[in-house]
């Protein structure tokens, strides 16, 4: 399971010109007398056994052809023409979209930023062989992929202060979808805030006293990818508030009146609350 | 670096399992008081399993059967087990556990009583006459440092580890009726326990705060339900997703006792004994025995999102999403004060309300369409809007700070008469984008324009921005990639007044008082809060791959993004028309706050696979983040007088330019990385090694007011701290032999080294005294209280350098 499917085949002509005239041979068998290296590797693969096991559709009944396209024209002549490559990014996806495309991990491909940066399915997933335990992907941890074209991530994910990533207790997809999302960032929810308080529920509220910012995007304040300052902050404690804040007084400059600016956690260590109050005496933050 | 799980046997149809004898070197058993080392990781000498999996699966039926376990029995356990029928059902259950230790080093007087209540043996008994008007280096107040220094000394006792503990299990539900049915439950609940770090101010609001750092308890549980139905046919999809989580914290507040004071000589309630002299001015300030605040409440969000799919003509897909969400919190509130102070204040019959009654709708509509008129042109219009809309009730409420009032009557001023403003927005993205692709060239252009209303903030902002970007590949081996942003923002006339409806006084109250934020502004007028201001931005990415041979590829990318904050500030009159003596007062019209942010990162990859035995990769990445701010430093108590000349002493008048500073910081990372893998008997043994380093700076370069003046006056000089520093090196290095019987045997080593230097949690800084163990002070020895603070620790994770051995022995069958 995973993707309601009701399968609308792809126009492989369309996709490939090379197929014109091909069709399907509806023969696995034939297939295997070629690739049984590559089959005996698939054999492994959720797909390899899905189909087998529950083959529904028409389309799920052929086999390989469901994916390669009508393969007539490959087996009188078995040469590289018909070949997946030979289709664009956009066409490789349309092929598994001819299946996955219910369920809210492929609803939003087409509008995502990695379809329309030439991204295609089979950038990430190899759907011949199991490599990972989920999703077929292409490497074993799901990290090392998505670090192959974001590696300025995988540098700020070794700075001190970081999520469990590198640890192996998160993966990017906790906070992104990559299929595409209606968030911003291909976040898993509509707004960074509603995606960071999907885990970090007690900054949630509604507070009495809310703080905006905390309110309107926590990476006004946060770097989730990690940060050189504690609490995975863009700036050194006070001089983050200082970006926002002149009241006056303690509140203009990076030390003033108190031992709370030069150690431990600046302003937060009277202003105990920066993410919202629901104390009565709240309006500062301070409880 | 969480050392990766030793290799087990081919997994794929094999059963097996790794277990592993961990073998400390000298060095991790005497750094094991550094919480950095096992901040999100269970590691240490013993026998551990470090994985475990089994796969069953029938190939007539379609059925299966997996579990696999990663450190089971350890606080950074996982497990996860899943049964089903291919392409029908499945039931999964997952248990994971993930520790995050904060720090190993706290000492504090205080012991947790339970439900909330921090207690400590006794108290400091201190002097109460603490002030002097004249001399700050008062002989009184060092008197009481003392006092302090040795009750801290006699009371302090370490702490267990202060972090906490995250266990989270779930079970999920698939069941696919039919290909176009599919179904998801999701039902988890996640508990985390523990301490983080917090403060108790105590007394009169800060500088006259007597504060303490020290834990703060969490008893959290999350329960989330989650349901998504799915739907396709031929012309249509739909995906309905029901997303419920519910927080639900078991300690709703949390009190601590002042170390400071005891009761009353008397034994009376009234706590008007327990008085101190607070301040360089003589006013009498009373201070309760207990301090309390709230802890994070209760709440539960609710939110249904309904998704529709089409696949229409021209190759096209149009999308509509809808989701509503519900946020509430109604947790009973605490009534404003713990102690009396004559006024009642510690009575729930003082509030406006007796609950929170917080409540936020939001509301989201998403179109996307997706075509390609012509061949090689995608297009997608797009508009999205989300609303956030806050039904919490605003009141009149008091901002009484917790334990005194602000002067002898037990009354708060009427400055502190605020209401809670229902913050809300509503923000509209519109746009076009059109890719164009023709053989290996694709060239994009997006255009969007967004426009966010707020309520209760300074300005509605609207943004247009423009993106481009394209990829070639001129070569079979090449590949190169670019994208360029620009975004134009405007705020829509900066209210710098917006915060005034956050009063309630009214002017006849006020007097002639000199400090009165309601009728005269409470930020600086030429401050510009950076997410509601004026911003230009850029951004540049540039990515070059090339394969240059079947063997060796390369990958470089190069990425700026720059903000301009830059809003057109000009001299304003704040208080033009008013009677104030600062009526005619023009500001400097320079601008405060964020001015500009400036990041570059460059990356670099290497791969080489030479053959089947050999593989190496490296990596190196560069990153600059450059932040510019400006601040202005004046007295909020005489903001209603007049300004020029210059008030008083430096540091008073919010009209004089040599009040303003200014801060540089520069935050760079150099990071890089090489990795081995060689097969040195085919199928039989195998090596693998890595090392990594990370090294980050933050340099804060300041200059202007205070920046050439003595540290150790009143005048609260500060200069450009030293530098930031962290740095860590990590090694891998594995050996595995294959042996018979599916047996394999390997040997591990890990170095592991972690370096910290950081201003702010030294004590010997050019701006902390230190007084006695964990007690510190502000350089100056001013009499206010809120130069002094009892802490948990310096250091919350100090460096560490750790070698450790595994010796592990894996088995499938």
């Amino acid at each position: 399971t995973g993707a309601a499917r009701a399968p609308r085949e792809v126009d492989w002509v369309a996709l490939n010109p090379a197929f014109k005239d091909a069709t399907f041979v509806k023969d696995t068998s034939t297939c295997l007398g070629c690739h049984e290296d590559a089959m005996k590797k698939y054999e492994h693969t959720t797909h390899a056994r899905t189909f087998k096991a529950a083959a529904r559709t028409e389309l799920d009944k052929l086999g390989c052809e469901a994916c390669h396209g009508p393969r007539s024209k490959h087996i009188e002549e078995p040469t590289s023409d018909l070949s997946l490559d030979r289709i664009s990014p956009d066409g490789r996806s349309q092929i598994c979209l001819q299946c996955h495309r219910a369920g809210k991990n492929q609803m939003h491909w087409q509008a995502s930023a990695h379809s329309g940066g030439a991204v295609s399915c089979d950038s990430c997933h190899m759907v011949m062989e199991r490599r990972s335990d989920l999703a077929l992907l292409k490497t074993k941890e799901q990290e090392s992929l998505c670090y192959d074209c974001h590696a300025d991530v995988r540098a700020q994910m070794q700075k001190s202060s970081h999520h469990p990533v590198r640890e192996g207790k998160m993966t990017c997809s906790n906070c992104h979808n990559p299929h595409g999302s209606t968030g911003p960032t291909m976040l898993r929810r509509a707004t960074v805030t509603e995606t960071c308080q999907s885990c970090h529920q007690d900054k949630r509220g509604p507070f009495v006293w809310e703080h905006p910012p905390a309110r309107d995007n926590c990476a006004t304040c946060h770097n989730a990818h990690g940060s050189n300052n504690r609490s995975m902050l863009v700036n050194k404690a006070q001089f983050l508030c200082l970006q926002c804040h002149s009241y006056g007084g303690h509140i203009n400059v990076p030390r003033y009146n108190r031992t709370s600016a030069p150690t431990q956690q600046g302003c937060v260590n009277c202003h105990v609350t920066p993410h919202g109050s629901n104390h009565p005496s709240g309006a500062k933050l301070t409880r | 670096q969480q050392p990766e799980q030793p290799a087990t046997p081919e997994a794929t149809e094999s059963d097996n399992g790794t277990i592993a004898e961990v073998m400390t070197g000298g060095t991790l058993g005497a750094d094991e008081g550094s919480s950095k080392f096992n901040e999100y990781r269970d590691l240490d000498n013993g026998l551990r399993l470090f994985g475990l999996r089994y796969r069953g699966y029938t190939p007539d039926s379609g059925r299966f059967i997996e579990a696999v376990g990663t450190n089971l029995g350890l606080d950074d356990q996982s497990f996860k087990a899943r049964a089903g029928r291919y392409g029908t059902w499945s039931a999964a259950l997952e248990i994971d556990s993930l520790p995050h230790r904060l720090t190993n080093d706290a000492f504090s007087p205080y012991t947790d009583a339970g439900d909330g209540l921090f207690t400590v043996p006794g108290v400091v008994g201190i002097l109460t006459t603490t002030a002097d008007n004249v001399n700050f280096r008062a002989s009184d107040m060092l008197e009481n440092d003392s006092r302090i220094a040795a009750y801290l000394n006699q009371n302090l006792h370490a702490l267990p580890q202060i972090g906490t503990d995250n266990n989270r299990m779930s079970l999920q539900l698939t069941y696919s009726p039919v290909a176009a049915i599919d179904a998801r439950l999701t039902a988890s609940r996640r508990t985390r326990e523990g301490e983080k770090i917090t403060y108790g101010p105590l007394g009169d609001r800060p500088p006259r705060t007597m504060n303490v750092e020290l834990p703060e308890p969490i008893d959290h549980s999350e329960t989330t339900l989650q349901f998504d139905l799915g739907y396709a046919n031929r012309f249509f999809d739909l995906n309905l997703e029901i997303f419920a989580p519910e927080f639900s914290n078991d300690i709703d507040s949390m009190r601590w006792q002042s170390i400071y004071f005891g009761p009353d000589a008397d034994g009376a309630a009234d706590y008007n004994n327990d008085i101190i002299l607070a301040g360089n001015a003589i006013v009498r300030r009373a201070v309760s025995t207990f301090g309390q605040r709230a802890l994070p409440p209760d709440n539960r969000f609710t939110n249904t999102t309904l998704t529709f799919g089409a696949n229409t003509a021209l190759n096209g897909r149009f999308t509509a999403t809808a989701a509503m969400g519900r946020l509430r919190q109604d947790e009973t509130l605490l009534p404003y004060s713990y102690s009396t102070l004559t006024k009642d204040w510690n009575s729930t019959g003082k509030l406006p309300r007796l609950s929170a009654e917080a409540a936020i709708d939001t509301f989201l509509l998403d179109l996307q369409y997706t075509f390609a008129p012509l061949r090689g042109l995608r297009v997608r219009p797009f508009f999205r809007s989300y609303n956030l809309d806050n039904d919490t009730p605003e009141d009149q409420w008091w901002y009484v700070t917790q334990d005194a009032a602000s002067n002898t009557t037990g009354s708060a001023t009427f400055m502190n008469k605020r209401i809670n403003r229902a913050y809300d927005s509503d923000r509209r993205n519109l746009g076009v984008e059109g890719t164009w692709q023709k053989k290996s060239l694709t060239l994009g252009l997006t255009i969007e324009q967004e426009a966010i209303d707020r309520g209760h903030r300074e300005a509605d902002t609207e943004e247009t921005i423009i993106r481009a970007r394209a990829s070639y590949r001129p070569l079979q081996w090449l590949s190169l990639r670019g994208r360029a942003a620009f975004g134009q923002r405007d705020a829509d006339g900066y209210d710098f007044r917006s915060e005034l409806s956050s009063y309630w006084y009214t002017s006849a109250e006020n007097g002639t008082g000199t400090n009165n934020p309601a009728f005269s502004f409470t930020n600086h007028p030429d401050m510009r809060r950076f997410d509601v201001s004026d911003r230009e931005r850029s951004e540049l990415d540039l990515t070059a791959s090339a394969t240059a041979s079947p063997t060796l590829s390369f990958s470089a990318t190069w990425s700026r993004r720059e903000n301009d904050f830059d809003s057109d500030v000009t001299p304003v009159q704040p208080l033009a028309g008013t009677s104030f003596g600062a009526a005619n007062e023009t500001t400097l019209g320079i601008q405060l706050g964020l001015l500009s942010q400036d990041t570059s990162r460059f990356s670099f990859d290497a791969n080489w696979n030479p053959n089947d035995r050999w593989g190496a990769t490296a990596f190196v990445s560069l990153e600059s983040i450059d932040l510019d701010q400006r601040g202005t430093e004046f007295s909020e108590d005489l903001r209603t007088t007049a300004q020029t000349p210059r008030i008083g002493t430096p540091g008073q008048s919010w009209v004089d330019p040599a009040n303003l500073w200014r801060a540089g910081n520069e935050d760079e990372t150099t990071t890089f990385g090489v990795g081995l893998n060689y097969s040195i008997i085919p199928d039989r043994l195998t090596l693998t090694a890595d090392y990594s380093r990370s090294n980050g700076t933050v340099d804060i370069g300041y200059s202007g007011f205070g920046s050439d003046q003595p540290l150790d006056t009143i005048y609260y000089a500060f200069r450009s701290p030293e530098t930031v520093e962290h740095v860590q090196r990590i090694a891998n290095l594995a050996i595995e032999y294959r042996l018979p019987r599916g047996f394999v045997l390997g040997l591990r080593y890990l170095f592991d080294d972690y370096d910290v230097k950081d201003w702010m949690q030294e004590p010997q800084g050019e701006w902390v005294d230190v007084v006695s163990n964990n007690f510190v002070r502000d350089s100056t020895r001013d009499n206010r209280w809120g130069n002094r603070l009892p802490r948990l620790v310096g250091y919350l994770g100090p460096s560490y350098s750790a070698n450790v051995g595994f010796l592990t022995l894996g088995y499938s069958w």
